[in-house]
């Protein structure tokens, strides 16, 4: 047994504790006070976006879009605020593809960086709980990535704005190329659709309504959950009811796993349609060549007629060396219509920025914008093909930019 | 041969006094009770994030530090909690308090039904019991229509501004607090214990194993259900993915561990250094989560009883505490 001094005891690690206790607190506060500090002399934007988790691939198009939006701006030397020119500041934090992550990094974007304004998320769920936040707070929050109705149903929304495709448009798509185009199927159709909002809404609710209308045999309406990954009996409930024509609504994985079933299974549909799932790059990485003939709408491409709309495909694929997504569109100008409501505003009152982005009325990179009284504003759409590798426009005709693969190879 | 060290009798006695505790746990209470007055917006979003992580940390730590029911089912009770306050709130006139009592109610409720077929498994097997317990939940709030599906719901009465939810957690964290003292201070942890370190030899000698766990996973249910209900008022929406996900589970397990498992401030400390870690990395989202799993490497390498470990020994050294040696 040993007895301790107390001079010998007060020598031990306790006075190492003692000195770095106050160090951490000083730390998180000096970080906490430059912080602010520093939100005085410019201007926060904020964004929480999928970097991690299963949507980290939209993350990383979002982020290279509002960065270059922001690079722009502060190349022309920032945004003048009463008079003073101001460069912007945008602080992205990574929101892991859950929406409580989403919220939490929303309050702290706008109590710690002292963000002014707002930047979505992606998909309904994520930009739908960032922008609760900023309703509660009244800070303006303009995104892309979130389909119309499926924003619309939320709330009446007064501080979010949301500019993307509407689900009716979408869904319409798949039976005006088979009629434009005058492809011949035996008009059956299969659905398989997943859970989420706006699944529910295409796949459940507007393709038997459109197919119907259309004078097309709805043979097979299945709904799985989001992160489902087995669809053999799906698949081979609709290759024993004959439907050629297929369409899905699934996240990238999801749609992944679904091609290489039907493959798998013999299943040779002449239309293979993927909403959502089949638009990134990465789902034609993840198939190689059973990716070519999948059809997907889309809402932009590099060879639509708006402002910079091919230099800033360009401009991705030479920074990143990565083929370019839609999402760098939406995002880049969604950031753009903010910075542009900030330097219209010429003020960082909330209220001033918010009214100004409500009276935005332009021509960006994804087309006319102006926002309706529901907060929302509408992206023309065209049908895009997966062919080697890369997507080419098979409808309309006076957008197209190549000759529709059918029946899917 | 157990002994104590007398060097500085003064001070452990003084630490250690009933009244100086009672004194210490009142004051604290009353700082966090006017903490939102004062503190700026960043602390008090930051303080009930805190708060709701002890909470969680705590009901975990009383499951597996104390009776070895190592779980990983938080995530169940935890959106049970979430769809219930929120359903109760749309759907009734009960007010915030009535729907988290009553959303209490029913996870102990779920934790007395699943009790007979959870604690036929032990070990490994028990721990991937309460992992399908909240996969199954999650499975089940996507496909069944009431709950919103996959699009979940959102809370239609007007939302608490976040200082009275912050003045909500704190009191969770009391009643918490008060619960793990009796469960750890009294004669019922040493039974916890008892059937922790060999439930077998436990039950030799009359101790009703399940019972002692029954009553553990039904406090801790309970506490993690209102942190659920808590967490879902402050958003506002909910959805299965997010309600009931695994970092409910997993981030309490984390927490509990890198502050010290089976040891009273373990959840305390444990989640002001997860917090605040995540909050200082979040300035750098492509690295953070890298650079948190290398903390919690280097941790667990180094001090394997956790932060409350370490410090425990500090205080041992400094004779400080009363120490336990052979």
């Amino acid at each position: 047994m040993a007895t301790r001094t107390s001079q010998a005891a007060l020598s031990a690690p306790l006075p190492v504790l003692k000195r770095l206790l106050p160090v951490a607190l000083l730390t998180i506060a000096a970080a906490w006070t430059s912080t602010s500090a520093k939100a005085a002399d410019e201007i926060v934007i904020g964004a929480s976006i999928p970097l991690s988790g299963p949507l980290a691939g939209f993350g990383s198009f979002q982020k290279w879009g509002y960065s270059r939006a922001v690079d722009e701006v502060n190349k022309a030397g920032g945004i003048t605020i009463d008079g003073r020119k101001m460069p912007v500041r945008l602080v992205l934090r990574d929101d892991k593809t859950d929406p409580n992550v989403t919220a939490a990094n929303t309050e702290s974007l706008l109590s710690r960086d002292q963000a002014r304004a707002l930047l979505g998320s992606c998909t309904p769920a994520l930009v739908n709980a960032g922008a609760l936040v900023a309703e509660r707070k009244k800070i303006p929050l303009v995104t892309g990535c979130n389909p119309l109705e499926a924003f619309k149903s939320v709330r009446k929304w007064n501080y979010a704005w949301d500019l993307f495709f509407h689900e009716p448009e979408l869904a319409a798509i798949p039976f005006r190329v088979l009629d434009d185009l005058k492809l011949e199927t035996n008009k059956k159709v299969a659905i398989f659709h997943d859970n989420g909002p706006d699944g529910q809404v295409v796949g459940g609710m507007l393709w038997p309504q459109m197919a119907k209308a259309a004078g097309y045999e709805v043979v097979q309406n299945a709904s799985f959950p989001v992160d489902n990954t087995q669809f053999n009996s799906l698949v081979a409930e609709a290759k024993a009811k004959g439907a050629e024509v297929v369409l899905v609504d699934a996240i990238t994985p999801q749609a992944v796993s679904i091609r290489k079933q039907i493959a798998s299974a013999g299943y040779a549909p002449k239309l293979l349609v993927i909403e959502k799932g089949a638009e990134p790059v990465q789902f034609a990485e993840a198939l190689g060549k059973l990716a070519d003939g999948v059809l997907v709408g889309g809402y932009w491409d590099p060879s639509f007629p708006y402002p910079d709309a091919k230099d800033l495909a360009t401009a991705f694929e030479s920074e990143t060396k990565l083929t370019f997504s839609q999402h760098i569109a939406d995002s880049y100008a969604a950031a753009q219509i903010l910075l542009d409501a900030i330097a219209s505003a010429g003020s960082l009152d909330p209220e001033k920025i918010n009214a100004a982005v409500a009276k935005t009325d332009k021509t960006y990179v994804v087309g006319p914008i102006k926002f309706d009284e529901s907060h929302t504003a509408k992206l023309p759409l065209a049908m895009l093909q997966w062919q080697g590798g890369k997507t080419s426009i098979v409808w309309p005709a006076d957008r197209a930019t190549g000759k529709i693969l059918f029946p899917v190879p | 041969m157990t002994v104590l060290t007398t060097s500085v009798p003064e001070r452990s006695l003084l630490l250690y006094h009933p009244f100086v505790r009672v004194a210490v746990a009142g004051i604290s209470f009353a700082a966090l009770m006017a903490a939102p007055s004062f503190l700026p917006a960043y602390f008090v979003e930051i303080g009930f994030k805190l708060l709701l992580y002890i909470v969680l940390a705590e009901a975990w730590n009383l499951l597996a530090g104390y009776c070895g029911l190592v779980s990983l089912g938080s995530s169940s009770f935890f959106g049970l909690g979430a769809y219930l306050t929120v359903g109760l709130l749309n759907h009734t006139d009960s007010g915030i308090g009535l729907a988290l009592a009553a959303s209490a109610l029913v996870a102990m409720a779920l934790a007395l039904v699943m009790s007979r077929g959870l604690f036929r498994l032990r070990g490994l097997y028990f721990t991937v019991g309460t992992l399908a317990l909240a996969e199954a939940l999650r499975l089940l709030v996507v496909n069944v229509p009431w709950f919103g599906g996959a699009s979940g719901l959102f809370v239609s009465a007007d939302l608490p501004e976040i200082a009275e939810l912050f003045r909500d957690a704190a009191l969770l964290l009391v009643v918490t607090s008060l619960v793990m003292t009796l469960a750890t201070g009294s004669r019922f942890s040493v039974l916890l214990r008892a059937v922790r370190d060999d439930e077998d030899a436990a039950s030799q000698v009359g101790v009703r194993a399940f019972r002692v766990k029954l009553a553990a996973l039904m406090v801790a249910s309970a506490l993690i259900a209102i942190a659920g209900g808590l967490q879902a008022i402050k958003l506002g929406a909910i959805e299965p993915y997010g309600s009931f996900g695994l970092q409910w589970s997993v981030d309490p397990l984390a927490i509990v561990i890198i502050g010290g498992l089976g040891m009273r401030f373990g959840a305390i400390v444990g989640a002001i250094f997860f917090v605040a870690v995540g909050e200082l990395l979040a300035e750098y989202p492509e690295l953070h989560v890298a650079i948190t799993g290398v903390i919690l490497i280097i941790l667990i390498r180094c001090a394997p009883r956790g932060l409350c470990g370490l410090l425990e020994t500090a205080l041992r050294r400094a004779g400080l505490t009363k120490v336990a040696s052979s």
